[in-house]
């Protein structure tokens, strides 16, 4: 599995877009809407670092429990693998648990991602490869 | 320590309550850290304790309305 980015939560978009702008980044792919999870997403990159800014936008979004909880800042790490439902098996084995299912990411280009969470590292996305 | 045991151990340790406030009847309203993301902290730690695979089947079957009710996952 390699590391395709690390995942912000923000509470507003635009500020936090300026600041990661301010040290380095910039826009790869501008705000996008994801319906499933009820949340904007915006991706930065510098050089090969990419970042992925989630707002909710919605008081029932996948994140605005989280946001509540902990507030901003990383919360997952996101790894690019060829075959999801292998890798998904694979860390079932090794007490991985699935807190979002398999679901089709419109920010990235429709790919399907899973989020799943170990009580030793916390929260990591699995994002399928393109085919 | 039975499984009993070891589940109000890892519940009060991710809901942040005493272990001696919690039974197995404590009830999901009156436990105000007892929301998603903590049922969700529960079932990892639980597979990892246990050692056993949880099947996403049963954990969308199993409505969670109290601590007991994480021992029908097992």
């Amino acid at each position: 599995m390699k590391v395709h980015h690390v995942g912000y939560l923000v509470k507003k978009m635009d500020p936090s877009v300026s600041m990661f702008e301010s040290i380095g980044y910039h826009i790869e792919q501008e705000t996008i809407y994801d319906p499933y999870r009820k949340i904007n997403i915006c991706f930065l990159l510098n050089g090969t670092e990419r970042v992925e800014l989630i707002e909710s936008a919605s008081e029932d979004s996948t994140v605005a429990g989280l946001l509540k909880k902990n507030g901003i800042g990383p919360y997952h790490i996101c790894y690019e693998v060829r075959d999801l439902e292998k890798a998904i098996d694979g860390l079932k084995t090794k007490h991985f648990v699935i807190t979002d299912p398999p679901e089709k990411a419109p920010a990235l280009d429709n790919r399907k991602v899973v989020f799943m969470y170990h009580t030793k590292i916390g929260l990591i996305e699995v994002l399928e490869e393109r085919k | 320590m039975n499984r009993e045991e070891k589940l109000l151990e890892i519940a009060a340790d991710i809901l942040d309550v005493e272990k001696d406030e919690l039974t197995l009847d404590s009830k999901r309203e009156d436990i105000e850290t007892f929301d998603s993301l903590s049922i969700v902290q529960i079932i990892a730690e639980m597979s990892d304790a246990f050692d056993v695979v949880i099947p996403d089947e049963k954990i969308n079957e199993v409505k969670i309305e109290k601590i007991g009710d994480f021992l029908q996952l097992l």
